[in-house]
């Protein structure tokens, strides 16, 4: 495969392809690809807690669960917070046009700024270049479902709290 | 949804305008070469992995999405190749 040598996206609305297509890649290229789910439809929001895997502290992950929760709230929906390698990914179960999720972003970001502890975990560049592409993307590998918040309830999964080693 | 290696792959459809077109170029570019790849990039990790349900509930939810091949983090690369030399 001649001029693949730059790090790239690739959509597609098949999974089979998306699969194909990442081994293919990670195969001619010197790089590895994952697959994601992307979509303008819905708020998906990235906390990157640290750069030693699954190590955080307490005061962190109460931080993102608490952000979580209120934007749930706000919202007036459920939401779900991941666990991956690259930390925690909060989705919010609620369908929006386009334009209200462009709002929705640039709020954010806004908040963001004037935020300090909410500044201190949520990755803004993700929402930033989720705002450039016009769509957002969830990785997709080695997820895990760290808990549910529906009505304001929090409910963890305690396979997925053993997984953190908490400093 | 996602099965062993080898065995068909079933996947949700979404509408066409829904993906963004400026980049389907890629997909026809390897379609000669997807035709040869044998096995599915399935790790036992994403196996596992709760990404199914999350497919799952954004089916049951309606809500629109597309599948997006991306490189790994530059810091993941390299803790994955640290990782292999110890």
């Amino acid at each position: 495969m001649r001029g693949v040598s730059e790090p790239y996206r690739v959509n597609t609305k098949s999974l089979d392809v998306a699969l194909r297509t990442a081994k293919l890649l990670t195969q001619k290229t010197k790089v590895r690809y994952t697959v994601g789910v992307s979509t303008r439809n819905m708020l998906m929001f990235d906390f990157d807690i640290s750069k030693r895997r699954l190590r955080f502290s307490r005061r962190r992950v109460n931080l993102v669960v608490m952000f979580t929760r209120a934007f749930a709230d706000m919202l007036a929906c459920d939401a779900t917070l991941y666990l991956t390698p690259r930390g925690f990914h909060a989705v919010f179960w609620k369908r929006v046009t386009e334009e209200e999720w462009r709002n929705l972003i640039v709020s954010t970001i806004e908040v963001t700024s004037k935020d300090e502890r909410l500044r201190s975990i949520l990755d803004v560049k993700h929402l930033e270049a989720a705002l450039r592409r016009g769509y957002v993307t969830l990785r997709l590998n080695q997820l895990c479902k760290y808990a549910d918040i529906a009505g304001g309830e929090v409910k963890v999964y305690p396979e997925c709290e053993g997984m953190i080693a908490y400093e | 949804m996602v099965k062993k290696r080898g065995e068909e792959v079933e996947s949700p459809m979404v509408d066409v305008e829904d993906v963004p077109e400026m980049e389907y170029w890629c997909i026809l570019a390897f379609y000669d070469e997807l035709t040869y790849a044998k096995e599915l990039y399935v790790t036992e990790e994403e196996r596992q992995s709760a990404f199914t349900d999350l497919l799952k509930d954004m089916l049951e939810r309606g809500i629109p999405f597309w599948y997006t091949v991306l490189p790994e983090k530059e810091e993941e690369e390299k803790e994955r190749k640290g990782e292999r030399r110890e």
